[in-house]
C-alpha cells in the first residue's frame, strides 16, 4: 500500500521536513507551503516510510499536486 | 451558537464597511474581503448590511451548533455539510444544538466563503467596526483567527433576533443575483494618483490594463500581491527625493481599500489590512463595487484583469449595487 | 486630457502658495498634491495641516476621513452623498482662505516624553538582530544604534543625545503602524541623517525610538522595523484603552500636528511608567495645548545663529556620510 501526501493549500514549498527511508507517524509534519505569507504545515494522514520525495524547495504547488510518497 | 470544532485555514470575524475613519492614525478599515457575499448572507438571515458574520478562507474547518439558530452560507463553494448532506449555498437554514458543519476546501473558483448568522456575530466593537484587523491583531475575536474551541455567539438584542426564525428560515437568494465567479477577474479600475505621464508610460498603463497578472502565491487580507510589470512600464528613471527606484515617491498616504501599488516592479492591490501609508506609486485605484472579487482570487492559480472605467461609470455600480439590496425579487419567495 | 489623465482640477500659484493638484484617486479618493515637485519641506506639511483642519471642521458629509502626509492629502469621501466636484471646490475655497505664511497658524500640543538611552530592551532588540537577520550589520557595533549614527552625522554620540533633547520633534502625520507619527526635528541644527536597517528588524519593542533618514518615530507596539534604535520611551499608544488618557481611542497623538520633545530618565523610570500607564493606569501624560505659528518659525529659521549652526551641521552631515559604512 502507499499514501500520497497532496498539498492541501496552492503556494511554494517552504521545506520538506522528512528524507528517504524514515519512518513518520501519522500527523507528523512532512513539508510546508508558504501560502498568503504564512507557513502551512503539511501533516501526514497515515503512518508510513518515505518512500519517493517529488517536490523541492519553492517548487509551486496547486492543490491536490502530489508531494511526497510513504510506503506502509 | 457555533463552536469551532477545526479552524482551518483561516476564519476571521468581519463586517462591512469595517473600521473607517482612522486611516490618518494608521488603522486600516480591514473589513470582508468579500463584502457582497457577506452582506448578502446578512440579508439571507433578515440581519442588517453592516452586521458581523465569519470570512473563511481556504476551508478545512468544522463548527458544531451549540444552540438553535439559522445561519446562511455564502460565498466560494467549500463543499459544506450539515451532518453529512450537502448544506446548500445562498440560503438560510435553521440548526439545532448539536449539528455538525463540516467545510472542505475551496474548489474551482472562489477562495472565501462566509457565514452569516441570525443576529450577527457578536464581538465587541472596536473604534465603530467588529472586524478583524489580521495584520494588526486587533478588532474581531481577540484580535486573531479562530481555532479550536472558541464559542462564537449571534448578538442576541439585535433587531434581526426578534421576530422568531421562522420568516427567514429557508430564505433563497434569487439565482440571477448569485455574483458570478472566475478564474480570472474581471477589476474595474480608476487610474491614479501616479499614472501617465508623469510616472507611469502610456504603454505601462496601457500594460495593466490589457494584461491578466497572475496572483502571487503571497496574496493575503493586506495585499493581493501580482505578476511584475515590465520595465517599459515607468516614465521616471528614479524617485528622486523619495528614493532611487521610480517607484519611490516621497510618503503619501494610500487610496485603501483597492489601491494599486507598485513596488519594485511588482504591482499589489491594496486590501482590508493593507498599509495605509508608504512610499510607494498607486498607479489606479479598483472601484468600490469591484472590492469584492479581489478576496476570491485564488493565490498561486487565478489572474486579475483590470478594466478602465471612469468615476461616473463607477459611482453608477455603486448605486446599482444599493439598488439590488433592495430589489423585490432578491429572494425566491 | 489622455485616458490615463488624473490631475482633473488645479488652484494656481499664488503668494507664498505652490500649485495645488487634484488627483484622481479612485471613486471613493481625491488626492490634494501640493506642487509637482518630489520635495521634503515642512513648509508643505504646515500648509496641509492649516488646510486639513479646516477641512475637517466643515464636517462635510459624504466626508470619510483624510489622510495627510508631507507633500499631499488622501480624501477619501463617499460619491453617491459628496460630489468629486462639490469636494474639490470646498478644499480650493478652503486654500484661497490660507493664502500665505502668515495665515498659517497649526494647532500643535506639546508632549514630554521621558526617554532613557541604551536600555535594555533598545539593547536586546540589537542583539536579536545580529543573531537572527545580520551577523556582519555595521550598525551595531555598540550594541546599540548610536555609534553609527554619530559616524553618519560627522558628530560624537554625546552629540546625538544632544540633538535629540534639543529639539521639539513635529508630527506630519500618522501612518506606518497604528498610532504611529512621524516626526521632524524643528530645529535644522538637529536634522540628522541616517540610513534606514537593510534588511529590516523583526522584533522592536514597545517604546523603542528611532530615526531612519530625517524622521523619527517612536514604536507604539512591539513591531518589525528599519529606524537606527537608540533607547526607549513611556507608551504612546494602548490598544485596552484602560487608562484615561485612551479613553476615547488607544491613541496619544493626534492625526498630525503635535510636537514632542524628549527629557532624559532612567530605564527604571521608563519602566515604572509603563507600569503606571498600562497596569495601574494612573500615570499623569505631559501635554500643554499649543499653536504652531508658521510666521514665527520661520523668523526662529532665519536667525544668524540657527542658520549658521545649521549650515555648520550639514557640513559636517556630509563627510559623516562618506565615512559611515553603506547598510
Amino acid at each position: 500500500m502507499a499514501y500520497t501526501l497532496k498539498a492541501h493549500m496552492p503556494g511554494l514549498v517552504a521545506r520538506v521536513v522528512v528524507e528517504p527511508g524514515q519512518n513518520v507517524e501519522k500527523d507528523q509534519e512532512l513539508a510546508v507551503i508558504n501560502c498568503m505569507k504564512t507557513e502551512m504545515r503539511c501533516l501526514s494522514g497515515e503512518a508510513g516510510r518515505v518512500d519517493k520525495i517529488l517536490v523541492a524547495e519553492w517548487d509551486e504547488v496547486d492543490i491536490g499536486s502530489d508531494m511526497i510518497i510513504l510506503e506502509n | 451558537m457555533l463552536k469551532v470544532v477545526n479552524g482551518g485555514i483561516e476564519i476571521l470575524v468581519e463586517d462591512w464597511p469595517g473600521r473607517l475613519g482612522y486611516m490618518g492614525l494608521g488603522m486600516a478599515a480591514a473589513g470582508a474581503m468579500d463584502n457582497l457575499a457577506l452582506q448578502l448572507g446578512n440579508l439571507l438571515v433578515g440581519n442588517a448590511l453592516t452586521d458581523a458574520g465569519l470570512e473563511i478562507a481556504g476551508g478545512y474547518c468544522e463548527f458544531e451548533a451549540t444552540d438553535t439558530g439559522v445561519l446562511a452560507l455564502t460565498g466560494a463553494d467549500m463543499s459544506a455539510a450539515l451532518n453529512g448532506t450537502p448544506l446548500p449555498l445562498w440560503e438560510s437554514v435553521a440548526v439545532e444544538k448539536g449539528d455538525l458543519l463540516k467545510f472542505s476546501h475551496f474548489g474551482e473558483k472562489g477562495f472565501r466563503a462566509y457565514l452569516a448568522l441570525r443576529g450577527g456575530v457578536d464581538v465587541p466593537v472596536y473604534l465603530g467596526s467588529r472586524s478583524t484587523c489580521l495584520f494588526g491583531s486587533y478588532g474581531g475575536f481577540e484580535g486573531r483567527k479562530l481555532a479550536a474551541g472558541d464559542i462564537v455567539t449571534a448578538v442576541k438584542d439585535s433587531s434581526a433576533a426578534g421576530g422568531g426564525t421562522s420568516s427567514v428560515t429557508g430564505r433563497k437568494l434569487n439565482p440571477k443575483y448569485i455574483p458570478k465567479y472566475s478564474n480570472i477577474w474581471e477589476l474595474r479600475a480608476i487610474p491614479g494618483p501616479n499614472s501617465s505621464p508623469d510616472y507611469v508610460t502610456e504603454e505601462g498603463m496601457d500594460y495593466v490594463f490589457s494584461s491578466p497578472m497572475k496572483i502571487s502565491h503571497n496574496a493575503n487580507r493586506a495585499a493581493y500581491r501580482l505578476e511584475e510589470v515590465p520595465d517599459y512600464f515607468w516614465a521616471r528613471k528614479d524617485g528622486g527625493k523619495g528614493g532611487s527606484h521610480p517607484s519611490n515617491i516621497v510618503d503619501h498616504g494610500y487610496n485603501m481599500r483597492g489601491a494599486i501599488n507598485v513596488t519594485g516592479n511588482t504591482p499589489s492591490v491594496l486590501i482590508a489590512d493593507g498599509p495605509t501609508l508608504g512610499g510607494f506609486v498607486c498607479v489606479a485605484n479598483v472601484i468600490n463595487a469591484d472590492l469584492w472579487k479581489i478576496g476570491q482570487g485564488i493565490p498561486a492559480r487565478d489572474k486579475a484583469a483590470f478594466t478602465l472605467v471612469t468615476v461616473e461609470d463607477a459611482i453608477e455600480a455603486r448605486k446599482e449595487r444599493n439598488a439590488m439590496f433592495e430589489a423585490d425579487d432578491l429572494f425566491l419567495s | 486630457m489622455n485616458k490615463y489623465g488624473v490631475i482633473i482640477d488645479t488652484l494656481p500659484p499664488k503668494g507664498g502658495r505652490i500649485e495645488i493638484l487634484f488627483r484622481q484617486a479612485g471613486d471613493g479618493f481625491i488626492q490634494v498634491e501640493y506642487g509637482y515637485e518630489q520635495r521634503v519641506e515642512l513648509l508643505d506639511s504646515f500648509r496641509i495641516l492649516a488646510a486639513d483642519a479646516k477641512i475637517k471642521r466643515k464636517n462635510a458629509h459624504g466626508l470619510i476621513e483624510t489622510l495627510p502626509s508631507l507633500r499631499a492629502n488622501m480624501i477619501h469621501f463617499d460619491p453617491t452623498v459628496l460630489s468629486p466636484q462639490k469636494l474639490i471646490d470646498m478644499i480650493k475655497e478652503i486654500e484661497e482662505s490660507i493664502p500665505g505664511v502668515d495665515d498659517m497658524v497649526i494647532e500643535s500640543r506639546i508632549i514630554t516624553l521621558p526617554i532613557a538611552f541604551e536600555d535594555s530592551q533598545t539593547k536586546k532588540a540589537v542583539e536579536l538582530y545580529l543573531k537572527q537577520v545580520r551577523p556582519d550589520a555595521p550598525n551595531c557595533a555598540d550594541g546599540y544604534n548610536l555609534e553609527y549614527m554619530a559616524i553618519c552625522n560627522g558628530c560624537t554620540v554625546a552629540d546625538i543625545k544632544h540633538m535629540l533633547l534639543n529639539t521639539e520633534w513635529y508630527n506630519s502625520g500618522c501612518g506606518f503602524w497604528p498610532g504611529g507619527g512621524f516626526f521632524w526635528p524643528l530645529d535644522p541644527r538637529s536634522k540628522m541623517n541616517v540610513p534606514k536597517y537593510n534588511p529590516p528588524r523583526i522584533w522592536t519593542p514597545e517604546g523603542a525610538v528611532g530615526i531612519g533618514g530625517a524622521c523619527l518615530f517612536t514604536y507604539t507596539t512591539a513591531t518589525g522595523g528599519g529606524y537606527q534604535l537608540f533607547g526607549r520611551t513611556i507608551p504612546t499608544f494602548q490598544f485596552a484603552m484602560k487608562h484615561p488618557m485612551f479613553k476615547d481611542g488607544p491613541f496619544l497623538y493626534r492625526p498630525s500636528g503635535d510636537r514632542i520633545r524628549f527629557v532624559e530618565a532612567s530605564e527604571k523610570d521608563i519602566l515604572d511608567i509603563h507600569e503606571h500607564v498600562h497596569d495601574k493606569t494612573d500615570y499623569e501624560y505631559q501635554i500643554e495645548d499649543g499653536e504652531l505659528v508658521v510666521k514665527d518659525y520661520l523668523e526662529f529659521l532665519s536667525r544668524d545663529d540657527v542658520a549658521k549652526g545649521a549650515a555648520d551641521f550639514l557640513a559636517r552631515q556630509k563627510e559623516g556620510a562618506k565615512a559611515a559604512p553603506r547598510l
